[in-house]
């Protein structure tokens, strides 16, 4: 029931306040009404009314109707004010499960030469209160806002509304607005801490059970014999050549032993060892080690820095929507 | 539900709700106990420190619990003295000025806020004048603004001063029509009221004290008549009717309150037709809070509106439903040649012989003596005033003290007293003799204001004999008018002289009223008085019955409504007048202006429309068709639109002066170009 209702109002938003980037707000995405301290005001001007009746006190009668009025003419500066902001999104970052990332935003004024908004706007998630209304004094022609956000899975997420709300000027009325900004954020999985496990071969599924030292050495140069080099590393033709004893010395490939792939993780459970995996790249990008990520469906080739570090975590955490699409095709 | 912490150091919004609340504490001394007002200071230093960061936490709530249980205790100790009204005052003051201690967060701050409007309203239930009215505003004001400093962005505490005047100055007229024509209700229910701050005459007359208030400049009520004022010597505001004496003072008799509560509502109607047209009048009777109203004889009560507030009683006189908390209008009429008789003259007569049984045995013998002479009780009665008359007798303010056998005394040693003085004497002789007499005290003449007005003081107080006369009922006798006939055909000024007149307040206007100025003076504080008790605190539903008959003529339903959509069709107009400039007109910067203006003018004069050209393009466009010196100027106006336009940003703001200067200059250079 609950469910249903919330999907009705969800969808009446929607068609109200349509999904965009930026919002202009005017009468079709603002709802107003007394706050709480507006209602306890009013119950203060029923007992001041009373009072005065009873006593059959004019004064106290002239200084209710004076909060009454002082509370009309306040509901049109509420809206008058709050109906003058414009609130552009800023596409958010990527972030990490289980941790909070921030969504920025900028409010401004539609129309500063007519009307400069103040006051101070509260932002929080519609429907979730994991954190508390950020506020945001609007004291600058235009001032960047952000409120921490955070999701507790991976993949691709849709931006929840954002509830605005204002006070100003005397607190009497609340104004708000749920706006739906329209951006996706990217969640990677949650580092999970462990050992860095690279492997030197990628592991394609036809060519399990193979040994990984082999096919990986390459030549590289020739040194004197010493006693304590293997004989399998003797240069035997340039002995017959030249009767030297020469050992050939070999140089392990960059992109062959450098490969993330499910074999580096510990854990059984496909979403612990993505959460290993992520851990891994943040820690190889760290040290500036090469690395790639073979993963099932997914492949990367070996690299470095920050924008390869976001290609693989960004894998990571689309991870089962390719197995489906594998599934699926 | 979230609730902001607010922080302690250089919050303005706490430091002036402070402020306003020790003001507000301090306006309303009289009636808070003094460690209500200690703990009051306390906490307001507290904040204080609290802003200047001398001191960097409020106190624990442990504490503050603490103090509250201790409050709590010593209200109710002394509360039981102090009367449901003050206790509960006291209450509120002491709840408020522990919660201003530990206010933290944003919902303690709202709450005191709240609390404090509500003891800014309950102040009015004490104090009335247009003095007090405007303290209590400006305190309101503060806290007004104290609120918008907390909800808006901008800390300047000039510039939400200047927003709040505003807004209080929109919304006094729609207040106003709300007042006028929100439904004026009789009283729901009885409320407490409050003992102390009585005004006035008292229930108890000691003769020496009554002289006090002489005194006393104080207003005590004032009335508007229907048509010219009567006769000065027809001005006796009776009030009350002392029966009973003992101890040296009159009293109303227990025996006479005991008939009232069980005849309320049984008072026969007048016995005579008035054969006089009755003087009708409405009186504004300051906060007196006693019960008793004031009236001339005879009086009924001549609008629905009063009835329900006051009620007639058998002496004569009116009274109150409750005590007067806040200055009361009611509407009389009365008939000066109706005899005051009705079914309680049997009554009456009976209660009103009584005296103690011991005491002021001179005045018996003399007073049995002369009964012997005069068997007629009308000659027994103007011999007793000429008595007065001509044994030396003088009128004063500051007569001598008389503590025991006051009538002996009076009548044959000190020769000299207050009106109370006279009466009281009077009444106890003819009692003697066995004619049915009592005392009346109320207030004598009064100062026209108006051609139609009268402003009684308290300096007017009054009293006077009664005795029964059969056939006649009871009948006036003053004896204070044959000792100083001044008294009642001027006043008591020219009665007593100057020297002796309000010697208690050297410094009140009344002394200064030779000289033109300062009389003009006083007599406008007083018309400004007069208007604002008549329209504010006097606008009851008989004044708004008669207000809305004046717009719309004969009452009828559908011209109510009629009325009501009008009261409403004008604070919308009145709405829409503060709202729609705002909302509509597009305020261009100056320099646009004056580009725009330079636009058009080019256009008319090249025929080249701008439509979407860049502004340099149209200029080029449209200077072959210009002369030079033209071009020179649009060039600078077009260049000034630009950099305004693309180059400016928050710096723009501080120089805002500049930018004015700039602006003007370019509107003068258009007129030159215009001009070329």
């Amino acid at each position: 029931m609950r469910n249903w209702l919330a999907n009705k109002i969800s969808g009446w938003l929607k068609k109200r306040i349509p999904p965009a980037k930026e919002h202009r707000l005017s009468h079709q995405k603002i709802f107003i009404f007394p706050s709480r301290f507006g209602t306890w005001y009013l119950v203060l001007c029923a007992l001041l009314f009373v009072l005065a009746t009873n006593y059959q006190n004019n004064l106290m009668r002239l200084l209710c109707t004076f909060l009454l009025a002082l509370f009309l003419l306040h509901l049109f500066l509420s809206y008058i004010n709050f109906a003058s902001l414009y609130v552009k999104s800023i596409a958010p970052k990527p972030m990490f499960a289980e941790q909070a990332g921030l969504f920025q935003y900028l409010i401004s004024s539609k129309n500063p030469d007519k009307h400069k908004a103040q006051g101070i706007v509260y932002a929080s998630w519609w429907r979730d209160s994991t954190f508390d209304p950020v506020g945001k004094v609007l004291d600058q022609p235009t001032s960047k806002a952000d409120i921490p956000l955070k999701f507790s899975h991976r993949g691709l997420h849709k931006l929840g509304r954002l509830t605005l709300r204002s006070d100003y000027p005397l607190g009497m009325f609340k104004c708000w607005t749920h706006l739906d900004f329209e951006h996706e954020v990217l969640v990677y999985p949650r580092p999970r801490q462990c050992k860095i496990s690279l492997h030197s071969a990628p592991l394609s599924p036809g060519e399990k059970g193979r040994t990984n030292k082999q096919g990986y050495e390459e030549f590289h140069s020739l040194k004197p014999f010493q006693e304590t080099d293997p004989l399998s590393n003797v240069a035997w033709k340039q002995m017959a050549k030249n009767n030297l004893w020469m050992v050939k010395t070999f140089e392990q490939d960059s992109d062959s032993a450098n490969w993330l792939s499910f074999d580096s993780t510990s854990h059984q459970n496909t979403e612990q060892k993505l959460e290993e995996l992520a851990f891994q790249i943040i820690e190889l990008t760290k040290q500036n080690t090469t690395f790639g990520l073979m993963i099932p469906g997914v492949s990367i080739e070996p690299n470095k820095g920050d924008g390869h570090m976001h290609a693989c975590l960004k894998e990571l955490a689309m991870y089962s929507n390719h197995l489906r699409s594998i599934s699926t095709s | 539900m979230y609730s902001p912490t607010m922080p302690l150091a250089q919050h303005r919004a706490s430091l002036l709700v402070a402020s306003a609340f020790s003001l507000l504490t301090f306006s309303m001394i009289t009636q808070l106990m003094s460690w209500v007002v200690i703990l009051n200071v306390c906490c307001v230093v507290v904040r204080f420190s609290l802003y200047y960061g001398w001191y960097n936490a409020p106190p624990e709530t442990r504490t503050i619990n603490l103090l509250a249980i201790l409050s709590v205790l010593a209200l109710g100790w002394f509360g039981l003295q102090l009367g449901l009204l003050a206790s509960m005052l006291n209450l509120l003051i002491t709840a408020c000025s522990l919660k201003l201690m530990i206010m933290r967060s944003q919902r303690d701050y709202l709450q005191l806020i709240l609390s404090l409007i509500f003891l800014s309203g309950c102040g009015y239930i004490f104090e009335q004048s247009i003095a007090y009215v405007a303290l209590y505003s400006f305190i309101v004001v503060i806290i007004l603004i104290s609120l918008a400093l907390q909800y808006s962005s901008n800390e300047s505490i000039r510039i939400q001063s200047l927003f709040l005047c505003k807004l209080c100055a929109q919304s006094a007229p729609i207040a106003v029509i709300l007042f006028v024509f929100f439904p004026q209700l009789p009283p729901l229910w009885k409320m407490p009221t409050s003992e102390d701050g009585k005004t006035g005459i008292s229930d108890t007359v000691k003769p020496g004290d009554f002289a006090n208030l002489g005194q006393s400049t104080d207003l005590a009520f004032r009335v508007r008549f229907n048509s010219s004022i009567p006769d000065r010597e027809d001005l006796y505001w009776r009030a009350l009717v002392l029966e009973h004496f003992e101890n040296e003072e009159w009293t109303v008799s227990s025996r006479r309150k005991a008939f009232e509560q069980q005849n309320i509502n049984r008072i026969s109607a007048p016995t005579f037709a008035p054969n006089a047209a009755p003087w009708n009048y409405r009186v504004f009777a300051e906060a007196s809070r006693q019960n008793w109203l004031f009236t001339l004889d005879v009086p009924t009560i001549a609008s629905e509106t009063s009835k329900q507030k006051i009620r007639a009683t058998h002496t004569f006189t009116m009274e109150a439903k409750q005590p007067l908390m806040s200055a009361m209008a009611y509407d009389i009429a009365s008939s000066p040649n109706m005899l005051l008789v009705n079914n309680s003259n049997q009554f009456d007569t009976a209660i009103n012989l009584q005296l103690p049984e011991f005491g002021n045995n001179k005045t018996r013998e003399w007073a049995q003596t002369l009964r012997a002479k005069y068997k007629d009780n009308a000659a027994f009665i103007s011999a007793v005033l000429t008595y007065f008359a001509n044994e030396g007798f003088s009128y004063t303010l500051q007569p001598p003290l008389m503590p025991k056998n006051s009538v002996d005394t009076f009548l044959f040693d000190a020769k000299k007293g207050f009106c109370a003085h006279y009466a009281s004497a009077m009444t106890y002789v003819l009692r003697i003799a066995g004619i049915p007499a009592r005392m009346v005290v109320g207030y004598h003449g009064g100062e026209s204001l108006q051609d139609n007005v009268v402003s009684i003081y308290q300096y007017d107080a009054h009293a006077w004999v009664e005795a029964w006369q059969d056939g006649k009922g009871w009948l006036r006798y003053d004896p204070t008018s044959v000792v100083a006939p001044d008294r009642l055909t001027f006043g008591l000024e020219q009665a007593v002289g100057n020297s002796e007149f309000l010697s208690d307040a050297p410094i009140s206007l009344k002394h200064f009223e030779h000289i033109a100025l300062l009389n003009e003076l006083r007599l406008l504080l007083s018309s400004a008085d007069y208007l604002w008790t008549q329209w504010v605190i006097g606008y009851d539903q008989k004044q708004q019955y008669d207000l809305f008959k004046r717009l719309i003529g004969k009452f009828s339903f559908k011209k109510l409504v009629f009325l009501v959509l009008a009261a409403l069709a004008s604070i919308a107009i009145l709405l829409v007048l503060f709202f729609l400039p705002s909302l509509i007109t597009k305020h261009h910067s100056p320099v646009l202006q004056t580009y725009l203006k330079t636009v058009r003018w080019l256009e008319n004069e090249s025929g080249i429309k701008r439509r979407n050209m860049p502004p340099h393009t149209f200029l080029n466009a449209v200077s072959p068709q210009i002369n030079e010196q033209q071009h020179k100027y649009a060039k600078t106006i077009t260049d000034a639109f630009i950099f305004e336009t693309y180059n400016s940003n928050d710096s723009e703001l501080e120089n805002k002066k500049h930018s004015r200067r700039r602006a003007k200059k370019l509107k003068a250079l258009f007129n030159k170009m215009k001009r070329c």
